[in-house]
């Protein structure tokens, strides 16, 4: 997976994941919790923001959610992806469970909306697009999943993933080019 | 505007990947981790005692119920070494060199023990068909019949006379 470059650096001398964890599961240490916790929190936040729809409450709770569960399985982790991967499944499992409706029901397309009258940057635009669309683009596009991950995530064919990204590209882009649109009238 | 898939993908590309968490969630979930650890201290702690308490308990049928040690079992067997023949004018020479005979098996960590018989003996009940005179005998520990009988090869009275090794029967 993926193909965008890991936003963490090691610098040396930094302990990687595999001693934080060893550190943490032998002490249960504040330090090493820290240490885990600020070095992956940001990005599993940011995804679920994302998925979310913007909506910072649901975010944090999601990220206390799934944090909580993933450190009552840390035993499980086998190191087979890297742990920030790890962690950001259990991000979308929250996710799912707090959408609203269903992931993948035949929606119209909805940035045609008037809400879209207003100012609109892309993570606008994204969090007004329907769920299902919004969890595709944001893993595949944003993310760097890939259809087939992105199906085992969120429990649809990978079919389904990629014929999803294809009418979310669409909508999203549709939103924005109505937004400057209605950005060139005004002026 | 956004008019191509390229400028779309970029777009979203260039979108940051990390966002600061609201920090309640970071006190939150550090508050849940010294929680947790005390719970697995405290599990930790009981299953200690619990352990402990098998351990004792289990000290305690076990010396309860376990057989009494066989006094016998780690000594090995005991056998006695009659010793016939030889000439009784050099007892006291002799007597010099069993006794050293005698202290090597000590220092092997072996019983041993033995006396010197007079020349002269009284017989009770039915007479006895043997002529020979037992002129001494020694009560030794072996492992085995064959070690009892080396120590028998190794005693300086088979160089004048005779050695008959027979178990002592301690059942």
């Amino acid at each position: 997976m993926q193909p965008f470059p890991d936003r963490v650096t090691l610098m040396r001398g930094m302990p990687t994941d595999h001693e934080l964890l060893a550190d943490f599961l032998r002490e249960r240490s504040d330090r090493a919790f820290r240490a885990l916790y600020d070095r992956h929190a940001p990005s599993m936040f940011a995804l679920a923001f994302r998925l979310m729809g913007r909506r910072d409450a649901d975010a944090a709770d999601v990220l206390q959610d799934a944090w909580t569960r993933a450190w009552r399985r840390l035993d499980a982790f086998r190191g087979e992806s890297s742990l920030r991967t790890w962690l950001c499944g259990f991000v979308v499992n929250c996710c799912r469970e707090r959408f609203r409706e269903p992931l993948f029901e035949e929606l119209p397309d909805r940035p045609a909306s008037s809400r879209l009258d207003v100012a609109l940057d892309l993570e606008q635009a994204l969090a007004l697009l329907s769920s299902g669309y919004r969890a595709v683009i944001v893993l595949h596009d944003v993310e760097g999943y890939t259809h087939r991950e992105i199906a085992a995530s969120l429990g649809i064919d990978e079919g389904t993933s990629k014929s999803q990204l294809s009418r979310g590209r669409a909508a999203l882009r549709r939103a924005l080019n109505a937004t400057g649109r209605d950005h060139d009238r005004a002026r | 505007m956004i008019e191509h898939d390229d400028d779309l993908d970029a777009a979203l590309r260039a979108l940051p990947r990390e966002l600061p968490p609201p920090p309640h969630v970071a006190a939150a979930l550090e508050a849940m981790n010294r929680r947790e650890w005390w719970a697995a201290a405290r599990r930790r702690a009981w299953q200690g005692a619990v352990a402990a308490a098998l351990l004792v308990a289990a000290f305690g049928v076990g010396r309860a119920t376990a057989p009494a040690p066989d006094a016998t079992a780690s000594r090995g067997s005991q056998f006695a070494f009659l010793l016939y023949g030889g000439d009784t004018a050099d007892g006291d020479d002799r007597a010099a060199e069993y006794g050293a005979w005698a202290r090597d098996i000590r220092r092997r960590g072996l019983f041993v023990t033995g006396e010197r018989l007079a020349d002269t003996s009284a017989i009770a009940g039915a007479p006895r068909s043997g002529t020979d005179l037992v002129r001494g005998f020694f009560i030794v520990e072996a492992s085995d019949a064959a070690a009892a009988l080396e120590l028998a090869r190794q005693h300086p009275h088979v160089q004048v006379g005779t050695i008959e090794v027979r178990a002592i029967n301690t059942r």
